[in-house]
Protein backbone atom coordinates (compact mmCIF):
# COMPACT_ATOMS: atom_id res chain seq x y z
CA UNK A 1 0.00 0.00 0.00
CA UNK A 2 1.20 2.94 -0.94
CA UNK A 3 0.50 6.40 1.93
CA UNK A 4 0.70 9.93 0.99
CA UNK A 5 0.12 11.62 4.56
CA UNK A 6 0.27 15.55 4.42
CA UNK A 7 2.27 15.89 1.37
CA UNK A 8 2.88 19.53 0.22
CA UNK A 9 5.08 20.54 -2.95
CA UNK A 10 6.11 23.99 -3.47
CA UNK A 11 7.49 25.22 -7.28
CA UNK A 12 9.58 28.40 -7.49
CA UNK A 13 8.05 30.91 -9.66
CA UNK A 14 9.89 31.70 -13.24
CA UNK A 15 12.52 34.89 -12.90
CA UNK A 16 15.90 34.84 -11.52
CA UNK A 17 15.08 36.74 -8.32
CA UNK A 18 11.12 36.54 -7.61
CA UNK A 19 11.46 34.30 -4.94
CA UNK A 20 8.01 33.72 -5.14
CA UNK A 21 6.71 29.96 -4.28
CA UNK A 22 3.79 28.63 -6.08
CA UNK A 23 1.59 25.59 -4.10
CA UNK A 24 1.13 22.98 -6.08
CA UNK A 25 0.10 20.23 -3.79
CA UNK A 26 -1.34 21.44 -0.79
CA UNK A 27 -1.46 19.02 2.26
CA UNK A 28 -2.74 16.36 0.24
CA UNK A 29 -3.53 12.75 1.71
CA UNK A 30 -4.32 9.11 -0.07
CA UNK A 31 -4.32 5.80 0.34
CA UNK A 32 -3.31 3.37 -2.71
CA UNK A 33 -4.76 0.10 -2.48
CA UNK A 34 -3.01 -2.79 -3.77
CA UNK A 35 -6.52 -4.19 -4.67
CA UNK A 36 -7.86 -1.71 -7.08
CA UNK A 37 -6.66 0.58 -9.73
CA UNK A 38 -7.24 4.21 -9.10
CA UNK A 39 -7.00 7.50 -10.94
CA UNK A 40 -6.32 10.70 -10.17
CA UNK A 41 -8.43 13.13 -12.69
CA UNK A 42 -7.70 16.65 -12.90
CA UNK A 43 -7.21 19.42 -15.34
CA UNK A 44 -4.03 20.89 -16.51
CA UNK A 45 -2.31 22.57 -13.88
CA UNK A 46 -4.20 20.54 -10.69
CA UNK A 47 -0.54 19.08 -9.87
CA UNK A 48 -1.48 16.03 -10.78
CA UNK A 49 1.74 15.00 -12.01
CA UNK A 50 3.85 16.52 -9.66
CA UNK A 51 2.24 14.04 -7.35
CA UNK A 52 3.28 11.05 -10.00
CA UNK A 53 6.61 12.28 -9.86
CA UNK A 54 6.62 12.60 -5.98
CA UNK A 55 5.07 8.61 -6.30
CA UNK A 56 8.29 8.16 -8.29
CA UNK A 57 10.72 9.75 -6.26
CA UNK A 58 11.66 11.82 -8.71
CA UNK A 59 11.48 14.88 -6.78
CA UNK A 60 10.71 15.51 -3.30
CA UNK A 61 7.83 16.61 -1.12
CA UNK A 62 8.40 20.13 0.47
CA UNK A 63 6.47 18.56 3.51
CA UNK A 64 4.94 15.25 4.39
CA UNK A 65 5.74 11.66 3.56
CA UNK A 66 5.28 9.11 1.09
CA UNK A 67 5.68 5.74 1.73
CA UNK A 68 5.20 2.14 0.18
CA UNK A 69 4.18 -0.49 2.71
CA UNK A 70 5.69 1.43 5.48
CA UNK A 71 8.69 2.40 4.11
CA UNK A 72 9.76 5.90 2.59
CA UNK A 73 9.80 6.09 -0.96
CA UNK A 74 12.33 8.57 -1.53
CA UNK A 75 14.93 5.74 -0.50
CA UNK A 76 15.87 3.82 -3.67
CA UNK A 77 16.14 0.76 -2.64
CA UNK A 78 12.26 0.87 -1.38
CA UNK A 79 10.78 1.85 -4.43
CA UNK A 80 13.27 0.26 -7.60
CA UNK A 81 11.78 -2.48 -9.37
CA UNK A 82 8.78 -2.26 -7.23
CA UNK A 83 6.91 0.90 -8.96
CA UNK A 84 7.26 1.77 -12.31
CA UNK A 85 5.86 4.02 -14.69
CA UNK A 86 4.55 4.79 -18.38
CA UNK A 87 4.10 8.42 -19.92
CA UNK A 88 2.34 10.23 -22.22
CA UNK A 89 4.90 11.02 -24.64
CA UNK A 90 5.99 7.46 -26.36
CA UNK A 91 8.58 9.20 -29.20
CA UNK A 92 10.55 10.77 -25.76
CA UNK A 93 9.86 7.74 -22.99
CA UNK A 94 12.32 5.24 -25.27
CA UNK A 95 15.83 6.16 -25.91
CA UNK A 96 16.12 6.55 -29.76
CA UNK A 97 19.57 5.32 -29.86
CA UNK A 98 18.86 1.92 -28.87
CA UNK A 99 16.98 -0.86 -29.80
CA UNK A 100 13.40 -2.83 -28.44
CA UNK A 101 15.58 -5.09 -26.80
CA UNK A 102 18.15 -3.01 -24.85
CA UNK A 103 15.08 -0.78 -23.97
CA UNK A 104 13.15 -3.43 -22.10
CA UNK A 105 16.72 -4.73 -20.92
CA UNK A 106 17.60 -1.24 -19.33
CA UNK A 107 15.52 -1.02 -16.08
CA UNK A 108 16.98 -4.49 -15.20
CA UNK A 109 20.35 -3.29 -15.74
CA UNK A 110 20.03 -0.49 -13.12
CA UNK A 111 19.15 -3.29 -10.88
CA UNK A 112 21.89 -5.17 -11.13
CA UNK A 113 20.09 -8.53 -12.91
CA UNK A 114 20.03 -10.51 -16.05
CA UNK A 115 17.59 -10.50 -18.42
CA UNK A 116 17.58 -12.89 -21.72
CA UNK A 117 16.58 -12.37 -25.01
CA UNK A 118 13.93 -14.95 -24.33
CA UNK A 119 12.60 -13.31 -21.65
CA UNK A 120 11.90 -10.33 -23.27
CA UNK A 121 10.27 -11.73 -26.06
CA UNK A 122 7.65 -13.16 -23.57
CA UNK A 123 7.18 -10.18 -22.27
CA UNK A 124 6.57 -8.52 -25.58
CA UNK A 125 4.00 -11.48 -26.47
CA UNK A 126 2.49 -10.51 -23.58
CA UNK A 127 1.79 -6.91 -24.54
CA UNK A 128 0.51 -8.07 -28.26
CA UNK A 129 3.78 -7.97 -30.43
CA UNK A 130 6.13 -10.63 -30.73
CA UNK A 131 9.98 -11.16 -31.20
CA UNK A 132 10.42 -9.62 -34.13
CA UNK A 133 10.52 -6.57 -32.25
CA UNK A 134 13.93 -6.94 -31.15
CA UNK A 135 15.66 -6.11 -33.05
CA UNK A 136 13.68 -2.56 -33.58
CA UNK A 137 14.10 0.82 -32.90
CA UNK A 138 12.01 3.20 -31.44
CA UNK A 139 11.37 5.14 -34.79
CA UNK A 140 10.70 2.11 -36.95
CA UNK A 141 7.28 2.15 -33.98
CA UNK A 142 4.18 3.49 -34.50
CA UNK A 143 2.23 5.22 -31.53
CA UNK A 144 0.22 2.40 -30.22
CA UNK A 145 3.45 -0.09 -31.16
CA UNK A 146 6.01 2.42 -29.05
CA UNK A 147 3.48 2.55 -26.13
CA UNK A 148 3.60 -1.31 -25.94
CA UNK A 149 6.61 -1.02 -25.67
CA UNK A 150 6.94 1.07 -22.94
CA UNK A 151 4.62 -1.22 -20.86
CA UNK A 152 6.85 -4.19 -21.27
CA UNK A 153 9.52 -2.04 -20.04
CA UNK A 154 7.38 -0.99 -17.25
CA UNK A 155 6.48 -4.75 -16.37
CA UNK A 156 10.23 -6.31 -16.28
CA UNK A 157 10.86 -5.44 -13.43
CA UNK A 158 7.94 -7.27 -12.37
CA UNK A 159 6.38 -4.40 -10.26
CA UNK A 160 3.25 -4.13 -7.95
CA UNK A 161 2.16 -0.55 -9.09
CA UNK A 162 2.33 0.73 -12.48
CA UNK A 163 1.93 4.38 -12.95
CA UNK A 164 0.51 5.71 -16.06
CA UNK A 165 0.59 9.04 -16.62
CA UNK A 166 -1.74 10.06 -19.46
CA UNK A 167 -0.36 7.00 -20.65
CA UNK A 168 -3.26 6.92 -23.73
CA UNK A 169 -4.02 10.61 -24.00
CA UNK A 170 -1.90 10.90 -27.12
CA UNK A 171 -3.55 7.87 -29.39
CA UNK A 172 -6.50 7.56 -31.34
CA UNK A 173 -9.49 6.22 -29.67
CA UNK A 174 -9.59 3.26 -31.04
CA UNK A 175 -6.17 2.32 -30.05
CA UNK A 176 -7.25 3.66 -26.52
CA UNK A 177 -9.63 1.22 -26.33
CA UNK A 178 -6.88 -1.58 -27.27
CA UNK A 179 -4.11 -0.32 -25.10
CA UNK A 180 -6.89 -0.05 -22.19
CA UNK A 181 -8.03 -3.68 -22.83
CA UNK A 182 -4.40 -4.43 -22.68
CA UNK A 183 -3.95 -2.90 -18.91
CA UNK A 184 -6.74 -4.85 -17.69
CA UNK A 185 -5.53 -8.04 -19.19
CA UNK A 186 -2.32 -7.50 -17.61
CA UNK A 187 -3.61 -6.55 -14.47
CA UNK A 188 -4.93 -10.01 -13.72
CA UNK A 189 -1.59 -12.01 -15.58
CA UNK A 190 0.80 -9.85 -13.84
CA UNK A 191 -0.78 -9.08 -10.69
CA UNK A 192 -0.03 -5.21 -10.98
CA UNK A 193 -1.80 -2.13 -9.58
CA UNK A 194 -2.72 0.67 -12.08
CA UNK A 195 -2.17 4.43 -10.43
CA UNK A 196 -3.32 6.63 -13.55
CA UNK A 197 -3.05 9.96 -13.87
CA UNK A 198 -5.50 11.53 -16.70
CA UNK A 199 -8.04 14.36 -17.39
CA UNK A 200 -10.20 12.23 -19.79
CA UNK A 201 -13.00 10.58 -17.59
CA UNK A 202 -14.09 8.18 -19.51
CA UNK A 203 -10.95 6.42 -19.77
CA UNK A 204 -10.97 6.52 -16.30
CA UNK A 205 -13.66 5.36 -16.02
CA UNK A 206 -12.58 2.36 -18.04
CA UNK A 207 -9.96 1.26 -16.44
CA UNK A 208 -10.26 1.87 -12.53
CA UNK A 209 -12.57 1.67 -10.23
CA UNK A 210 -11.41 4.51 -7.15
CA UNK A 211 -11.70 8.23 -8.86
CA UNK A 212 -9.90 10.55 -7.13
CA UNK A 213 -10.64 13.83 -8.26
CA UNK A 214 -7.65 16.82 -7.87
CA UNK A 215 -8.72 20.28 -8.03
CA UNK A 216 -5.44 22.94 -7.79
CA UNK A 217 -3.82 20.98 -5.29
CA UNK A 218 -6.57 19.78 -3.13
CA UNK A 219 -8.40 16.14 -3.18
CA UNK A 220 -11.85 17.65 -3.70
CA UNK A 221 -14.16 14.05 -4.31
CA UNK A 222 -13.54 10.23 -4.07
CA UNK A 223 -15.69 8.26 -5.49
CA UNK A 224 -16.03 4.33 -5.81
CA UNK A 225 -17.50 3.61 -8.81
CA UNK A 226 -19.24 0.23 -7.00
CA UNK A 227 -20.55 2.33 -4.75
CA UNK A 228 -21.48 5.34 -5.81
CA UNK A 229 -22.40 8.38 -3.18
CA UNK A 230 -23.74 11.81 -3.92
CA UNK A 231 -20.86 14.21 -4.94
CA UNK A 232 -20.28 17.01 -2.16
CA UNK A 233 -17.88 19.24 -4.15
CA UNK A 234 -19.10 22.09 -6.83
CA UNK A 235 -16.54 21.51 -9.07
CA UNK A 236 -16.10 17.83 -9.47
CA UNK A 237 -20.01 17.77 -10.38
CA UNK A 238 -19.47 20.44 -12.67
CA UNK A 239 -16.61 18.39 -14.12
CA UNK A 240 -18.78 15.15 -14.76
CA UNK A 241 -21.49 17.39 -16.42
CA UNK A 242 -18.97 18.98 -18.59
CA UNK A 243 -18.87 15.50 -20.64
CA UNK A 244 -20.16 14.67 -24.08
CA UNK A 245 -20.97 11.35 -24.56
CA UNK A 246 -22.64 9.84 -28.00
CA UNK B 1 -16.17 20.21 -54.93
CA UNK B 2 -13.02 17.45 -55.17
CA UNK B 3 -9.55 17.85 -53.65
CA UNK B 4 -6.63 16.09 -54.37
CA UNK B 5 -3.13 16.99 -53.07
CA UNK B 6 -0.33 15.02 -53.85
CA UNK B 7 3.47 15.27 -53.21
CA UNK B 8 5.50 13.33 -55.17
CA UNK B 9 2.75 12.00 -57.43
CA UNK B 10 1.90 10.42 -54.19
CA UNK B 11 -1.91 10.84 -53.08
CA UNK B 12 -2.12 12.40 -49.30
CA UNK B 13 -6.08 12.85 -49.59
CA UNK B 14 -7.67 10.98 -52.98
CA UNK B 15 -10.97 12.01 -54.47
CA UNK B 16 -12.79 13.88 -51.71
CA UNK B 17 -15.84 16.01 -52.85
CA UNK B 18 -18.01 17.00 -51.09
CA UNK B 19 -20.57 20.36 -50.64
CA UNK B 20 -21.23 22.60 -47.83
CA UNK B 21 -24.82 24.75 -48.29
CA UNK B 22 -25.07 28.19 -46.50
CA UNK B 23 -25.59 27.92 -42.71
CA UNK B 24 -25.40 23.91 -42.82
CA UNK B 25 -22.03 22.55 -40.35
CA UNK B 26 -20.64 19.76 -41.58
CA UNK B 27 -18.71 17.97 -39.56
CA UNK B 28 -15.09 15.65 -40.58
CA UNK B 29 -14.32 12.69 -38.19
CA UNK B 30 -11.21 10.35 -38.77
CA UNK B 31 -8.16 8.75 -36.73
CA UNK B 32 -5.15 10.85 -37.13
CA UNK B 33 -3.33 10.77 -40.33
CA UNK B 34 -6.66 9.98 -42.02
CA UNK B 35 -6.57 13.37 -43.66
CA UNK B 36 -8.88 15.50 -42.03
CA UNK B 37 -7.27 18.82 -41.52
CA UNK B 38 -5.37 18.53 -45.01
CA UNK B 39 -8.83 18.86 -46.69
CA UNK B 40 -9.00 22.26 -45.30
CA UNK B 41 -5.69 23.25 -45.52
CA UNK B 42 -6.09 22.10 -49.24
CA UNK B 43 -9.47 24.40 -49.80
CA UNK B 44 -7.69 27.40 -48.38
CA UNK B 45 -4.42 26.30 -50.10
CA UNK B 46 -2.11 26.51 -47.07
CA UNK B 47 -0.09 24.47 -48.14
CA UNK B 48 3.49 24.94 -49.50
CA UNK B 49 2.51 24.90 -53.11
CA UNK B 50 6.46 23.79 -54.02
CA UNK B 51 5.96 20.51 -51.78
CA UNK B 52 2.22 19.56 -52.41
CA UNK B 53 -0.29 19.98 -55.28
CA UNK B 54 -3.70 19.95 -55.83
CA UNK B 55 -6.25 18.35 -57.84
CA UNK B 56 -9.63 18.71 -58.82
CA UNK B 57 -11.52 22.24 -57.92
CA UNK B 58 -13.15 23.78 -55.22
CA UNK B 59 -15.89 26.19 -56.37
CA UNK B 60 -16.95 29.32 -53.79
CA UNK B 61 -19.74 30.98 -54.90
CA UNK B 62 -19.39 29.61 -58.67
CA UNK B 63 -15.09 30.58 -58.54
CA UNK B 64 -12.93 27.96 -58.51
CA UNK B 65 -10.37 28.49 -55.79
CA UNK B 66 -7.39 26.42 -57.28
CA UNK B 67 -7.16 29.12 -60.48
CA UNK B 68 -7.02 32.17 -57.83
CA UNK B 69 -4.11 34.26 -57.72
CA UNK B 70 -1.85 34.20 -54.16
CA UNK B 71 -3.36 37.86 -53.57
CA UNK B 72 -6.81 37.03 -54.43
CA UNK B 73 -6.50 34.20 -52.41
CA UNK B 74 -5.39 36.38 -49.46
CA UNK B 75 -8.61 38.11 -49.88
CA UNK B 76 -11.08 34.74 -49.57
CA UNK B 77 -8.61 33.89 -46.46
CA UNK B 78 -10.22 35.60 -42.87
CA UNK B 79 -13.41 37.28 -44.83
CA UNK B 80 -14.81 35.23 -46.44
CA UNK B 81 -13.67 31.70 -45.19
CA UNK B 82 -11.76 32.05 -41.63
CA UNK B 83 -10.08 28.90 -39.72
CA UNK B 84 -10.08 28.48 -35.95
CA UNK B 85 -6.89 26.48 -35.21
CA UNK B 86 -6.42 24.08 -32.19
CA UNK B 87 -3.18 25.43 -31.17
CA UNK B 88 -4.52 29.00 -30.01
CA UNK B 89 -0.60 29.85 -28.55
CA UNK B 90 0.56 29.57 -32.01
CA UNK B 91 -2.07 31.16 -33.45
CA UNK B 92 -1.38 34.76 -32.67
CA UNK B 93 1.47 36.83 -32.65
CA UNK B 94 3.52 36.15 -29.32
CA UNK B 95 5.95 39.14 -29.40
CA UNK B 96 2.58 41.67 -30.16
CA UNK B 97 -0.14 42.33 -27.25
CA UNK B 98 -3.79 40.79 -28.35
CA UNK B 99 -5.58 44.14 -29.06
CA UNK B 100 -3.16 44.94 -32.07
CA UNK B 101 -3.07 41.64 -33.38
CA UNK B 102 -7.00 41.89 -33.61
CA UNK B 103 -7.19 45.14 -34.92
CA UNK B 104 -4.94 43.97 -37.29
CA UNK B 105 -6.32 41.36 -38.34
CA UNK B 106 -9.80 43.54 -38.61
CA UNK B 107 -8.30 46.15 -40.14
CA UNK B 108 -6.75 43.83 -43.04
CA UNK B 109 -10.43 42.96 -44.25
CA UNK B 110 -12.83 45.71 -42.88
CA UNK B 111 -12.26 49.34 -43.62
CA UNK B 112 -12.24 51.04 -39.97
CA UNK B 113 -9.91 52.50 -37.71
CA UNK B 114 -8.04 50.84 -35.38
CA UNK B 115 -10.13 52.69 -32.32
CA UNK B 116 -13.22 51.37 -34.13
CA UNK B 117 -11.47 47.90 -34.72
CA UNK B 118 -11.28 47.49 -30.78
CA UNK B 119 -14.56 48.40 -30.25
CA UNK B 120 -15.49 46.06 -32.82
CA UNK B 121 -13.57 43.34 -30.74
CA UNK B 122 -14.44 44.21 -27.56
CA UNK B 123 -18.52 43.96 -28.42
CA UNK B 124 -17.86 40.76 -29.74
CA UNK B 125 -15.71 39.36 -26.83
CA UNK B 126 -18.70 40.19 -24.29
CA UNK B 127 -21.06 37.74 -26.51
CA UNK B 128 -18.17 35.13 -26.09
CA UNK B 129 -18.38 35.73 -22.33
CA UNK B 130 -14.97 36.78 -21.94
CA UNK B 131 -15.10 38.99 -18.99
CA UNK B 132 -12.97 42.85 -18.94
CA UNK B 133 -12.42 42.72 -22.75
CA UNK B 134 -9.99 45.95 -21.89
CA UNK B 135 -7.49 43.94 -19.84
CA UNK B 136 -7.37 40.91 -22.35
CA UNK B 137 -6.49 43.05 -25.00
CA UNK B 138 -3.53 44.34 -23.05
CA UNK B 139 -2.27 40.96 -22.27
CA UNK B 140 0.03 38.70 -24.45
CA UNK B 141 -0.92 35.67 -26.01
CA UNK B 142 1.19 33.94 -23.42
CA UNK B 143 -1.01 35.57 -20.55
CA UNK B 144 -4.51 33.66 -21.75
CA UNK B 145 -5.31 30.04 -21.09
CA UNK B 146 -5.96 28.06 -23.99
CA UNK B 147 -9.89 28.68 -23.68
CA UNK B 148 -9.17 32.16 -23.84
CA UNK B 149 -7.53 32.03 -26.68
CA UNK B 150 -9.97 30.01 -28.49
CA UNK B 151 -12.82 32.47 -27.63
CA UNK B 152 -10.63 35.48 -28.98
CA UNK B 153 -10.79 33.19 -32.34
CA UNK B 154 -14.12 33.13 -32.31
CA UNK B 155 -14.73 36.59 -31.09
CA UNK B 156 -12.85 37.48 -34.35
CA UNK B 157 -15.33 35.34 -36.24
CA UNK B 158 -17.99 37.04 -34.84
CA UNK B 159 -16.15 40.34 -35.93
CA UNK B 160 -15.39 39.58 -39.95
CA UNK B 161 -18.91 37.55 -40.27
CA UNK B 162 -17.32 35.27 -42.95
CA UNK B 163 -19.20 32.75 -45.14
CA UNK B 164 -17.45 29.70 -44.10
CA UNK B 165 -15.55 28.91 -40.36
CA UNK B 166 -13.29 26.19 -40.32
CA UNK B 167 -12.30 24.76 -36.95
CA UNK B 168 -9.89 22.45 -36.97
CA UNK B 169 -9.76 20.12 -33.59
CA UNK B 170 -10.70 23.68 -31.68
CA UNK B 171 -11.57 22.05 -28.42
CA UNK B 172 -9.31 19.25 -28.32
CA UNK B 173 -6.34 20.54 -26.30
CA UNK B 174 -8.45 22.35 -23.57
CA UNK B 175 -9.90 20.94 -20.73
CA UNK B 176 -13.35 19.20 -20.00
CA UNK B 177 -15.08 22.52 -18.72
CA UNK B 178 -13.41 24.79 -20.76
CA UNK B 179 -13.96 22.59 -23.61
CA UNK B 180 -17.81 22.55 -22.80
CA UNK B 181 -17.77 26.11 -23.01
CA UNK B 182 -16.13 26.69 -26.05
CA UNK B 183 -18.44 23.91 -27.78
CA UNK B 184 -21.31 25.77 -26.55
CA UNK B 185 -20.05 29.11 -27.76
CA UNK B 186 -19.43 27.34 -31.28
CA UNK B 187 -23.26 26.45 -30.80
CA UNK B 188 -24.31 30.02 -30.51
CA UNK B 189 -22.23 30.88 -33.45
CA UNK B 190 -23.60 28.31 -35.61
CA UNK B 191 -27.44 29.50 -34.14
CA UNK B 192 -26.89 33.31 -34.66
CA UNK B 193 -25.14 33.38 -37.63
CA UNK B 194 -25.64 32.14 -40.96
CA UNK B 195 -22.32 31.11 -41.54
CA UNK B 196 -21.50 27.84 -43.02
CA UNK B 197 -19.14 25.60 -41.14
CA UNK B 198 -16.57 23.08 -41.01
CA UNK B 199 -15.68 21.20 -37.98
CA UNK B 200 -13.01 19.01 -37.64
CA UNK B 201 -12.72 16.54 -34.66
CA UNK B 202 -11.67 13.17 -33.37
CA UNK B 203 -14.31 13.11 -30.50
CA UNK B 204 -17.41 11.92 -32.09
CA UNK B 205 -19.34 12.97 -28.85
CA UNK B 206 -19.00 17.04 -29.96
CA UNK B 207 -19.64 16.27 -33.52
CA UNK B 208 -22.95 14.85 -32.73
CA UNK B 209 -24.06 17.44 -30.34
CA UNK B 210 -22.74 20.49 -33.16
CA UNK B 211 -22.82 19.29 -36.83
CA UNK B 212 -25.70 19.08 -39.43
CA UNK B 213 -23.93 16.50 -41.47
CA UNK B 214 -21.08 13.77 -40.73
CA UNK B 215 -18.15 13.16 -43.08
CA UNK B 216 -16.24 10.15 -42.32
CA UNK B 217 -12.58 9.67 -43.29
CA UNK B 218 -10.21 6.94 -43.46
CA UNK B 219 -6.32 6.93 -45.06
CA UNK B 220 -7.06 10.04 -47.16
CA UNK B 221 -10.68 9.26 -48.52
CA UNK B 222 -14.01 9.43 -47.88
CA UNK B 223 -15.64 6.44 -46.45
CA UNK B 224 -19.55 7.56 -45.05
CA UNK B 225 -21.62 11.07 -45.46
CA UNK B 226 -24.62 11.80 -44.27
CA UNK B 227 -27.00 14.14 -41.81
CA UNK B 228 -25.61 13.44 -38.04
CA UNK B 229 -28.57 11.01 -37.24
CA UNK B 230 -28.15 8.87 -39.92
CA UNK B 231 -24.16 8.11 -39.67
CA UNK B 232 -24.35 7.42 -35.73
CA UNK B 233 -28.06 5.91 -35.39
CA UNK B 234 -27.39 3.61 -38.83
CA UNK B 235 -23.80 4.09 -39.66
CA UNK B 236 -23.28 1.77 -43.13
CA UNK B 237 -19.46 1.46 -43.53
CA UNK B 238 -17.69 -1.08 -41.23
CA UNK B 239 -15.12 1.71 -40.56
CA UNK B 240 -17.64 4.15 -38.67
CA UNK B 241 -19.26 1.22 -37.28
CA UNK B 242 -15.66 0.57 -35.49
CA UNK B 243 -15.53 3.97 -34.83
CA UNK B 244 -19.28 4.53 -33.15
CA UNK B 245 -18.51 0.92 -31.51
CA UNK B 246 -15.07 1.92 -30.06
CA UNK B 247 -16.25 5.24 -28.55
CA UNK B 248 -19.35 3.83 -27.71
CA UNK B 249 -17.06 0.68 -25.32
CA UNK B 250 -15.18 2.97 -23.93
CA UNK B 251 -17.95 5.53 -22.12
CA UNK B 252 -19.54 2.60 -21.22
CA UNK B 253 -18.48 2.76 -17.26
CA UNK B 254 -18.56 6.39 -17.28
CA UNK B 255 -22.21 6.06 -18.30
CA UNK B 256 -23.00 3.21 -15.69
CA UNK B 257 -21.41 6.24 -13.00
CA UNK B 258 -23.24 8.89 -14.46
CA UNK B 259 -27.04 6.90 -14.25
CA UNK B 260 -25.94 6.04 -10.33
CA UNK B 261 -25.39 9.91 -9.86
CA UNK B 262 -28.52 10.39 -11.33
CA UNK B 263 -30.45 7.95 -9.32
CA UNK B 264 -28.56 9.07 -5.89
CA UNK B 265 -29.77 12.93 -6.80
CA UNK B 266 -32.97 11.74 -7.24
CA UNK B 267 -33.61 9.62 -3.92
Amino acid sequence: MIEICNVTKYYKEPGLFSGKKKKVLDDVNLNLDDTENTVIIGESGSGKSTLGRLILGIEKPNSGTITLDGQSLLKPSVRQGKISAVFQDYTSSINPNISVYKAIKEPMIMMHRSFSEEEAEELLVKVGLDGSYLGRFPHELSGGQAQRVAIARALSTNPHYVLLDEAVSSLDVSIQVQILDLFLKLSEECNVNYLLITHDIQIACYLCSRLVIFNSGKVVEEIDRANVSCLKNEYSRNLLDSIITI
Amino acid sequence: MGVSVKTDGHYLINNVSFKLDKGECLGIVGESGSGKSTVIKGILRLHNSKAIGYDGEVLYKGENLFSKTPKEMNEVRGKEMFMVFQDGMSAFDPSARMGSVCAEIVRTHLPVTKSEAREMICESMTRVSLKDPEKILDLYPFQLSGGMLQRMMISLVLVLNPSVVMADEPTSALDAITQRKVLDDFIKLKNEHDSAMIFISHDLGIVKKLCDRVMVMKSGEVVETGTAMEVFEDPKHEYTKYLIDTRVRLSKNFKVLMEGLCREKAS
